[in-house]
């Protein structure tokens, strides 16, 4: 009588193996090459004196990083850019989000044009925008009709409200759609007991609605947070190398460190800011856990 | 508590859906109405625009004499259990059962001795402190039961509550809902599609079909004397039997109705109606009593019978009826006939 094999050979299971590291190899040899390996060699070179020398010099770029009027100023601009973006662009979404979820006319077309800036390339968005806010633009054009004096908008006070506005514009449709779905997913029953219960529109979105969100909300925000770093893309071609200083950001910063080719200081800039970071990420975790935990299917 | 009254109340949906067309109705005070009727009959529906989640396109409805189109769910002094039970998932059973109380401002200890005392009634005391993910069916089943009741209403709404229970679960939560509606005296009313819940629970069973009122009545009257071939055939399990027939003087064509405990095997008193002979088709034993399935030829009658081991498949019967059992319906119309003679073709 022929003998069946239940347990799978050895070699088979050594093929299955080699199969799938085969498949995994290109996506993880492009994490090791371009995010594992640099951020390995960022760690180095932010505690050693130079990249010839290579002297350990402990936790001494960092100190003379932190003492750096330039470093300062740019990460107190990043700080208030990314504080006043990220916020106004999770709330500004979601409020968008709850106006499209209830019964307007035209809805799919509200959607369409909160969207349609996902699609414009980024040279032709710093083109729109310099159009508009350049000394001899469009706005200055308009409110010149009313009186008001010429402004150089990129190069006043009011530049981080501009990019603020430019970021805005540009994620709001996205984050926008993102809550749309977590609000439709939020269940029917739940929130007609709560109208049942007595409870008031408010009362229904701060105890109700906001609970099922906070896994959408994390998404969105960190999301954000992450987009809010990306501008830098639009600011320094609307701008150049050395914008106004309320435009000096984090990734001007390091830009002109790298183009100056000082890699400790760039190296310690990184990691504070991958610091920073993973506490923010972490914390947003944490509260999001706390929060959803019970929400989440 | 309070009355409801439905005039012409009509509920046509984007697109041209009619689930509810112009049905009025009185519910008395502290009555228990059961809707009945197959899906998409239009009884949730009612019940949802009743209790103000959907608004109706034509007609009235009053809640204890008052208005209530265009009333807001939470002014309606209305609850509603959902047969999906509807528990906030984030919060302890005491504060889902405490919520309706907080948004009502009743004060901490109040809100806490009401909301102890339902739990007592409800047995669900130990269940205060779990989240209702770590609770039964039955269990969320009672939370929801008690989210309803812990505030007085004027009105208790059910749709289909107990549809996700199991049969033994069911039928005890059936005695607990009956014995809480003679507790309370409140008006209840409640949607299922289960017939052995409407002829058990009901003051009254209102029999829907189409949007469209069928028959509301008493469970019995429903049962023995249905108005129309519908609220024949949906009551009662098994199905009412139909055969076809005529009556005179022009031998209408007419369809002759019979419960299946009133149709006789091998009857030979005079006063049966032959209605045919046949094969056993099939038998289902359910314990003391059978079903009993027999092809007449042109038709197959379904009958009950005490379990007789003599009665088996592929045996031969002569199927009767005493004349008093049938009931005759106009082909056509579906209506109840009142016809003194009539014949099975």
């Amino acid at each position: 009588m022929r003998q069946y094999r239940l347990i799978p050979r050895r070699s088979e299971e050594r093929r299955a193996r080699y199969r799938s590291a085969l498949f995994l190899a290109p996506s993880v040899i492009g994490v090791l090459v371009f995010f594992v390996i640099p951020f390995c060699v960022v760690i180095f070179y932010s505690f050693v004196d130079n990249p010839i020398n290579k002297e350990f010099v402990g936790f001494e770029n960092f100190v003379r990083l932190l003492k750096n009027a330039a470093f300062k100023k740019a990460a107190m601009n990043t700080l208030s850019f990314s504080g006043t973006a990220v916020p106004l662009s999770v709330i500004l979404s979601l409020m968008l989000a709850m106006v499209l979820e209830s019964k307007i006319p035209g809805k799919s077309k509200f959607r369409t044009f909160f969207l349609s800036p996902m699609m414009v390339p980024v040279a032709s968005i710093v083109l729109i925008w310099q159009v508009i806010f350049h000394f001899n633009g469009a706005l200055n054009d308009w409110l010149s009709v009313f009186g008001v004096e010429k402004i150089d908008w990129l190069k006043s006070n009011y530049s981080q409200y501009v990019i603020v506005m430019l970021f805005l514009w540009k994620n709001l449709g996205y984050n926008m759609i993102l809550f749309m779905a977590a609000l439709s997913s939020i269940p029917r029953d739940q929130l007609e007991a709560a109208q049942i219960d007595g409870a008031s529109k408010a009362t229904v979105f701060w105890r109700i609605k906001l609970r099922y969100l906070s896994p959408t909300l994390l998404f969105v925000t960190i999301f954000s947070l992450i987009n809010s770093f990306k501008v830098f893309r639009e600011t320094y071609l609307l701008t150049g190398d050395y914008p106004y200083e309320t435009l000096y950001l984090l990734q001007h910063f390091m830009n002109n460190t790298f183009m100056s080719l000082d890699y400790q200081k760039l190296s310690s800039a990184a990691m504070i800011m991958f610091v920073f970071m993973v506490i923010i990420i972490g914390a947003l975790f944490f509260v999001e856990s706390k929060f959803g935990r019970d929400v989440e299917e | 508590m309070a009355g409801i009254i439905l005039k012409n109340l009509t509920k046509i949906y984007p697109g041209g859906n009619k689930a509810v067309d112009d049905i009025s109705l009185e519910i008395a005070n502290g009555e228990f109405v059961v809707f009945v009727g197959p899906s998409g009959c239009g009884k949730s529906t009612t019940l949802r625009m009743i209790a103000g989640l959907e608004e109706c396109t034509s007609g009235d409805i009053f809640i204890g004499g008052e208005h209530m189109n265009g009333v807001e769910p939470k002014d309606r002094d209305v609850a509603l259990v959902f047969q999906s039970y509807a528990l906030y998932r984030h919060m302890t059973v005491y504060d889902n059962l405490a919520f309706t109380l907080r948004m009502k401002k009743v004060n901490k200890k109040e809100i806490d001795s009401r909301v102890r005392q339902i739990a007592e009634m409800l047995e669900i005391d130990h269940l205060l402190s779990r989240k209702p993910s770590a609770l039964s069916g039955g269990e969320s089943q009672r939370v929801a039961l008690g989210r309803a009741l812990v505030r007085k209403r004027k009105v208790y709404l059910f749709d289909e509550p107990l549809s996700n229970l199991d049969a033994k679960l069911r039928s005890s939560m059936r005695a607990k809902l009956i014995r809480l509606h003679e507790e309370l005296g409140a008006t209840f009313v409640y949607v299922t599609h289960d017939q052995t819940e409407a002829m058990t629970m009901g003051d009254r069973i209102v029999v829907m079909n189409k949007g469209r009122i069928m028959q509301c009545d008493p469970p019995q009257k429903i049962y023995s004397h249905p108005e129309n071939m519908f609220t024949a055939g949906f009551i009662g399990t098994p199905q009412i039997n139909f055969i076809d027939g005529t009556i005179p003087p022009d031998d209408r064509p007419v369809k002759l109705a019979v419960r299946p405990e009133s149709l006789l095997l091998n009857c030979e008193s005079e006063d049966c109606i032959y209605l045919g002979s046949g094969k056993v088709e099939l038998v289902e034993l359910l314990g003391a009593n059978m079903n009993v399935h027999i092809d007449l030829g042109k038709t197959s009658v379904v009958l009950i019978t005490e379990a007789d081991p003599g009665i088996a498949r592929g045996e031969v019967f002569h199927v009767s009826v005493r004349p008093e059992d049938v009931l005759v319906f106009d082909s056509q119309t579906g209506l109840v006939m009142e016809a003194r003679s009539y014949a099975a073709v």
